[in-house]
């Protein structure tokens, strides 16, 4: 039996990790990253909490949503309504604003931000609800046209935008908030799969009737993961609204989720790592290609990122099927692993 | 978990039954799959549930899970009506089952596999898994110890991290009726636990099946093929055609029923009957 003490040096041990990573990701790398990196590197980041998110429902629990652009829009515009509404007048933010000073503005920048990922949540429960009860793809043509209604009624909403998008959003997010947000969520990723509702998605991925027949409420597993899933979406949207100060109807479309579900399956479905990896690397993509495009030769192939995109994916199904990372983790343990392995072959090396 | 409370069940006849099943019909369409089925399986015994192909013995199996309710009849575990329970509601009444075909989480480790069976009652959902705080600590502690226990007990402690699907086959099976036994069941079904299984490893299963019920008293109501199985551990057996029972007792009463043997070998036809 664990002892309270034990468990408390290791969460302290744990935070103090996590703080760590938090101030190496969100300072020092902005630092140290040349400044024409920093801005793929940003979205990356960000598509990291939205492909985690979908990672939950697409890979854990072996749904198929292709709807997570559209949550994240939920979540984007709630999150920027919030803060266009009440920044300017309460702390004097303009769509300019980039740092974050004192307790209220942080604070208000939480509160919107978790406003747009509880809406986003509730949506995806709304979509969830009638049809994960059914077997099959029904979720993937549910969550399809979910997508495309959010994008038609938000480009005919001229109180969000319209079709120009919503303009003007406090741009606060910056590093060190997308950081704390990647590092909170990869914690709580991580926790759901070495916990027991991550264990009851993994079976009802694995044989829903068996997880049945085990005592799992299989439709239960299956709409929490979709409503938490599509909340932590509507948190990364949230991200994305404050960073770029604008959020458009475009960015909900389907077009858009096929990008975060080929993070996922790019990855390595259910691989927290794999998806975190991947999604960093396809974030990033476009940014970078940007640069390369200043190559006269190269324009061509850097003009069109779906090009690469699709040869990406065939190259990957005829090589590596499951993903990047499979459904490998990066954990603690690997790495004391690694570290041994490379100590006895330095030692054999000096010895030989 | 509560008690259920439940419209009053019907008169309770055949005491000391665990599961009874009362004038049971399932219909596929216009076919009845099994027809007015009366099965009471006595608390502590070995039951072995037998029938030509295509009888309706796994139809039998579905209907009490909860995999595939009954279209009329009732089906009563205790004193719980579980007709139209969920499946999930009826395995954490303490009803396991195995399947047929395995049905392992393939790519998912042996003390997993184990551990996701015994998790509905590891007592902590999603915001304790999300902390990961002291009950998270404890809780997994506790469940940790079960499925070791039961891994132990049942030989599979040495290939606890191996993924499921790299056992042999007799062992996968073996792991199927470990992982059933984590969700603490009263009453365990085994369809055709022998399936596939070789001499000497059914002999195992025989003294498996023995131990379960023994240590550990489980009720248990097995589908099988292997009469030497069958007739060797089942203390009462029933015997379906057709989806409807034909015969009923102890393995000597069946084996000489001449109804039985008429469902397995074919009836002699009276106008070929010899004159």
């Amino acid at each position: 039996m664990p002892s309270p003490a034990r468990v408390l040096k290791a969460k302290i041990l744990g935070l103090l990790g996590l703080a760590a990573a938090v101030v190496l990701l969100g300072v020092a790398l902005p630092r140290v990253l040349p400044a024409f990196h920093q801005e793929p590197l940003a979205l990356g980041l960000i598509y990291v909490v939205i492909a985690l998110g979908l990672n939950i429902v697409n890979g854990q629990a072996g749904q198929f949503s292709i709807g997570h652009a559209a949550f994240a829009g939920i979540g984007g515009y709630t999150a920027g309504a919030i803060t266009t509404a009440f920044g300017p007048r309460l702390f004097e933010w303009s769509d300019q604003t980039v740092s974050l000073s004192g307790c209220g503005p942080t604070l208000l920048l939480c509160a919107a931000l978790l406003t747009g990922g509880l809406t986003a949540g509730l949506s995806g429960l709304l979509v969830g609800m009638p049809t994960l009860r059914l077997r099959g793809d029904y979720l993937a043509i549910a969550t399809l046209g979910f997508g495309e209604i959010v994008r038609v009624v938000i480009t005919n909403t001229p109180a969000l935008g319209g079709a120009l998008g919503m303009h003007g959003i406090p741009r606060v997010a910056s590093f060190p908030v997308i950081a704390t947000a990647v590092v909170l969520v990869i914690l709580v990723c991580r926790n759901i799969a070495t916990s027991v509702p991550g264990r009851c998605l993994v079976a009802v991925r694995e044989d829903e009737i068996a997880a049945e027949s085990l005592g799992i409420s299989t439709t239960r597993a299956k709409v929490s993961a979709m409503t938490l899933s599509a909340g932590i979406a509507g948190l990364g949207g949230g991200l994305l609204a404050h960073h770029l100060g604008t959020y458009n109807p475009v960015d909900c479309s389907w077009i858009k989720s096929v990008e975060f579900v080929l993070m996922v399956v790019l990855g390595g479905s259910g691989s927290i790592t794999g998806t975190t990896v991947a999604a960093v690397f396809l974030g990033m993509l476009p940014g970078e290609m940007l640069m390369l495009s200043q190559f006269p030769l190269l324009t061509k192939v850097t003009g069109n990122k779906m090009v690469l995109y699709s040869l990406l994916l065939i190259v990957l199904m005829l090589v590596r099927r499951q993903g990047i990372a499979g459904r490998w983790e990066l954990s603690l343990d690997w790495l004391r692993g690694l570290g041994g392995k490379l100590a006895a072959l330095l030692g054999g090396g000096a010895r030989g | 978990m509560g008690p259920l409370s439940h419209a009053a069940p019907p008169e309770r006849d055949g005491d000391g039954a665990l599961l009874q099943l009362r004038e049971v019909t399932r219909m596929f369409g216009g076919l009845a799959a099994v027809k007015d089925l009366d099965l009471a399986v006595p608390a502590g015994s070995i039951f072995g549930l037998i029938g030509p192909n295509g009888a309706g013995k796994t139809t039998v199996f579905n209907l009490i899970t909860g995999a595939n309710p009954a279209t009329s009849g009732h089906v009563l575990f205790g004193d719980h009506d579980i007709t139209t329970q969920p499946a999930y509601a009826i395995n954490r009444l303490g009803v396991a089952r195995t399947f047929q075909n395995t049905r392992l989480f393939k790519t998912v480790s042996v003390a997993d596999n184990v551990r996701t069976a015994a998790s509905w009652q590891a007592g902590y959902g999603w915001l304790h898994g999300v902390l990961q705080g002291l009950v998270y600590a404890r809780r997994e502690a506790d469940l940790n110890a079960t499925v070791m226990a039961l891994l132990e007990a049942f030989d599979l402690a040495d290939k606890a991290r191996e993924q499921a699907q790299s056992l042999p086959y007799g062992e996968q099976r073996r792991l199927e009726i470990v992982r059933a036994l984590a969700t603490r069941p009263r009453l365990l079904l085994l369809d055709e636990p022998a399936a596939g299984l070789n001499a000497t490893e059914t002999n195992e299963l025989m003294q498996l099946v023995h131990r379960i019920r023994d240590e550990r008293g489980v009720t248990i109501l097995l589908i099988e093929h292997d009469m030497r199985l069958v007739m060797g551990i089942c203390e009462q057996i029933a015997v379906l055609d057709h989806g409807i029972k034909i015969s009923e007792g102890g393995p000597a009463d069946v084996r000489g029923d001449p109804q039985v043997i008429a469902a397995y070998l074919g009836q002699q036809e009276p106008e070929h009957a010899p004159s």
